[in-house]
């Protein structure tokens, strides 16, 4: 009953169930970014289990590669790791744990009592089908999607820049 | 013994595939191999590393260890080793401490894809060239940890450089890949050795691959920290930049790591560009062929590699610095805009045919 | 309820996909550093691009619509992190903190 895949399962569920736990807990900033790569990781290796090698190697590439050493600059550039985060009162905290709680509480209880049909073939991943179907221009194919977020992420480059820079009163300052 | 505790019957107990457990003792193979192979390169690398720089310096190099200075490597080693391991003040110590695994874990997963010959590769992913760009991510999340943890202004600010610039060159280092990619129509690493069996991507994609070939070697460069890009530990501009606070074993890490990602970056260039492990044929000449086919892939591979490496030093020994500014402004404004016009015709020879040996 | 612990299959994916998400968004009530709130963004969105894929396998077989919409959430949340950040810097270099707790006025 138990093999070695239900055991690779239940240990990256643990790792990121903990991992989670300690970005959210952890005052120290660069505390908190290592554990939420930790999870990103975690996640990469539940996608090859979930048959998507692709998406493993796009979620280390970017998420990690991009987004997390992104936010440790942002964090070194702002001097948020030198001084810890401040707390919030304590009956906010339980306030939020409540929220948290009653959510969780609210979809697991509608997930386990929808009647999902499953089926146990696992998805075909292969990159070729995966570039086909998003460059598919018929009905069930993605290629709009595809164009407006390459216009997306052009928008964010300029807007970044602009954003970004130093102003005329700041460079006069 | 209790035959309760055999292998077969454990593995049985917990349902693991006798086959599941050959591949886990091939892959522990795998890496003691690759680990030894990384400890003799090193070695290697170094000493051709101080002979070269030498004799294009005009002078002679380590001559006194072992004949030519051949042990110069290994006593350099033992000094490391002996050192002793200084901590600062307040470091953070949990960066501190992983950084330099995280730079050489970064190499280490690189050279399991490397394929060395038609044999030996170790793990041959689908996504290959995915897989080298997402691993290299990690060593740019080691180079800032360095810096970040040592508590050091300089070595904080070298590391805000390095990684600024390792992570702008990667985009030039992928595009140049993915011409390549372009052209066979698969990630994966084999695959892209295979189809090169007519002829090597560099002469066979001819503007397009040649292009490709100058903005990887450019890229290559500036990603492994090396001068001319090397302004994020230049030795008279930053002290040492992010491993300034490391000494003894933790700095031979970082020291290691650089040298291996030079092989790797060497390697990835002969396998995609000069034809990996394929021999050099020449159309028709069968008899040529049969004589280069009789070298065998591995020396052909380390062959192209050595060349590369030797490449990557004879720049390093000539050019002079380049300062941030214009290293950056090489990349943003010069390198990146090349490389998304060279993917653009690329993309159109690979649709209207137009390369060599189609 | 054991089964589901016991073989995991689409239910079991969910609800890890449920936990994290949750554990996300205690993370952006209590979290007083606009890059801590991110962070937990970061997890949320992280939590249902799992759920995605979890469906793509197990659900919508030998169709790739989960896998593709994952693709273009992990884009999106790339997006959204770097104007974020963006917007931080520019904050930071007038105020000098990044608490949101204290950043209630327009203008000092």
């Amino acid at each position: 009953m138990y093999n070695i895949e239900t055991l690779f399962i239940y240990l990256l569920s643990i790792v990121s169930v903990l991992s989670a736990v300690l970005v959210v807990t952890q005052r120290r900033i660069i505390r908190s970014v290592s554990a939420l790569m930790m999870v990103l990781l975690v996640t990469a290796g539940m996608y090859v289990i979930l048959n998507a090698e692709f998406l493993t190697g796009v979620q280390v590439l970017v998420y990690i590669g991009g987004i997390v050493i992104l936010i440790i600059f942002a964090i070194m550039l702002t001097g948020a790791g030198k001084t810890n985060d401040d707390e919030v009162d304590t009956h906010k905290k339980l306030l939020a744990f409540a929220v948290s709680f009653l959510f969780l509480l609210c979809s697991t209880y509608a997930i386990v009592n929808t009647p999902i049909k499953t089926v146990d073939t696992g998805a075909n991943s292969s990159v070729r089908a995966l570039g086909l179907k998003l460059l598919d221009y018929s009905g069930t194919g993605h290629v709009l999607a595809f164009e407006v977020i390459s216009l997306l992420l052009l928008a964010v480059l300029i807007g970044a820049i602009v954003v970004a820079r130093k102003t005329e009163e700041a460079k006069n300052a | 013994m209790n035959a309760n505790w055999s292998l077969s019957n454990l593995t049985e107990r917990i349902n693991m595939s006798s086959v599941f457990v050959e591949q886990l003792m091939w892959v522990a193979v795998g890496l003691i191999g690759v680990v030894t192979f990384i400890s003799l390169l090193a070695l290697v690398l170094v000493y051709a590393e101080r002979k070269i720089c030498a004799h294009i310096q005009c002078r002679l190099g380590p001559m006194r260890v072992g004949w030519h200075g051949i042990l110069q490597t290994l006593a350099d080693g033992i000094k490391l080793f002996l050192k002793e391991d200084i901590i600062p003040d307040e470091a953070d110590r949990l960066l501190y401490f992983l950084a330099p695994f995280f730079c050489l874990v970064a190499t280490l997963l690189s050279l399991l894809v490397i394929p060395l010959s038609p044999q030996v590769q170790i793990i041959d992913v689908n996504i290959g060239v995915i897989y080298l760009g997402a691993v290299s991510g990690f060593g740019i999340l080691g180079v800032i940890m360095a810096g970040w943890g040592s508590n050091n202004k300089w070595s904080a600010l070298g590391a805000m450089r390095a990684g600024a610039q390792m992570v702008s060159y990667e985009i030039s280092t992928t595009l140049s890949l993915l011409v390549i990619v372009l052209f066979v129509g698969s990630l994966q690493l084999s695959e892209i050795v295979l189809s090169q069996q007519e002829g090597w991507w560099i002469w066979r994609a001819h503007g397009v691959g040649v292009l490709a070939f100058i903005l990887l070697l450019i890229s290559s460069v500036a990603e492994l920290n090396r001068t001319p890009f090397d302004l994020a530990e230049g030795e008279s501009e930053l002290t040492a930049g992010f491993h300034t606070e490391y000494s003894g074993v933790r700095f031979s890490f970082f020291f290691l790591a650089e040298f291996i990602n030079m092989f790797i970056l060497a390697a990835m260039m002969s396998t995609f560009f000069l034809g990996g492990w394929m021999p050099f044929h020449i159309g028709q000449l069968t008899a040529f062929n049969a004589a280069m086919d009789l070298i065998p892939p591995a020396i052909w591979f380390i062959g192209k590699t050595s060349v590369m490496i030797f490449v990557f030093m004879w720049i390093r020994w000539t050019f002079p610095r380049l300062r941030v500014d214009q290293l950056m402004k090489l990349e943003w404004q010069v390198l990146m805009p090349l490389g998304f016009v060279n993917l653009f015709l690329a993309a159109i020879v690979v649709l209207t045919n137009f390369y060599f040996f189609a | 309820m054991l089964s589901i612990i016991q073989e995991p299959g689409l239910t079991y994916w969910l609800l890890l996909s449920t936990v994290l998400f949750s554990i996300g968004l205690y993370g952006f009530f209590t979290r007083t550093n606009a890059i801590g709130i991110l962070i937990s963004v970061e997890l949320m969105l992280n939590a249902a691009a799992i759920s995605f894929v979890s469906f793509n396998n197990f659900a919508v077989t030998g169709d790739l619509d989960g896998q593709i919409m994952t693709m273009f959430i992990i884009a999106v949340a790339a997006a959204e992190v770097v104007i974020g950040m963006a917007i931080f810097i520019q904050i930071f270099s007038k105020q000098r903190h990044l608490n949101v707790t204290k950043m209630n006025e327009l203008s000092r």
